[in-house]
């Protein structure tokens, strides 16, 4: 399975970074934690979406910082 | 494969009878993390200008805004937050501030209802990041 790095800045908006899924899966896996944040009163409206080449999610992983650099 | 996707979000508690426990579990999370964060206290009532005490759900009472900044939820799930006197720009902190951790608290819920493992990766108030691993 994969990771999910999950970004909150202080305007509120939230970014999920998923690393290492295989295929689509990451797109049910969306899906699924929206319906559960539901639940927790949190409404993840349709933004934008990413895909990443395999050379950049290495890069996301590796940075040392921690942070996302695209 | 990766994606990253971002969203704009809504909060509004869910008040429905079987997941109310939930959202007010977030809630009460949250005002605590605020409270340690702020070096405040949680009480039940803010004061008015006149020393009048006001009920309130959750109120966070600390140096800056001893009179309390009261935070309710409206009938539709809705986040208030009420004060009286010239507590406008702390009382907006506190709102930006409560609405990141907020959020924060709900996707550590929820992931670990995937059975992720969540670490918090950096907290301050610029930036939230966690980590979720299976």
């Amino acid at each position: 399975m994969g990771r999910i790095k999950v970004h909150i800045d202080k305007t509120g908006k939230v970014k999920l970074d998923f690393i290492g899924f295989r295929g689509k899966s990451c797109f049910n896996e969306s899906d699924k934690l929206k319906e559960i944040l539901a639940k927790y009163g949190l409404t993840l409206k349709e933004g934008r979406i990413i895909e990443l080449k395999q050379e950049d999610s290495l890069k996301v992983e590796n940075n040392e910082e921690g942070e996302i650099i695209l | 494969m990766s994606h990253i996707a971002e969203y704009k979000t809504d909060i509004k508690l869910n008040l429905g009878m079987r997941n109310s426990s939930l959202s007010l579990n977030v809630l009460y999370k949250t005002i605590k993390i605020l409270a340690e964060e702020m070096k405040a206290d949680i009480t039940n009532y803010i004061e008015t200008s006149t020393v009048r005490k006001e009920m309130c759900m959750f109120s966070l009472r600390g140096k800056g805004f001893e009179r309390g900044i009261g935070i309710n939820i409206g009938l539709g799930g809705e986040i208030h937050f009420t004060y009286y006197g010239e507590y406008k720009e702390i009382a907006e902190d506190i709102r930006k501030s409560f609405e990141q951790k907020y959020k924060a608290v709900a996707l550590s819920f929820a992931l670990k209802e995937l059975n992720y493992g969540v670490d918090v990766v950096k907290e301050k108030r610029d930036e939230i990041i966690l980590s979720a691993e299976v």
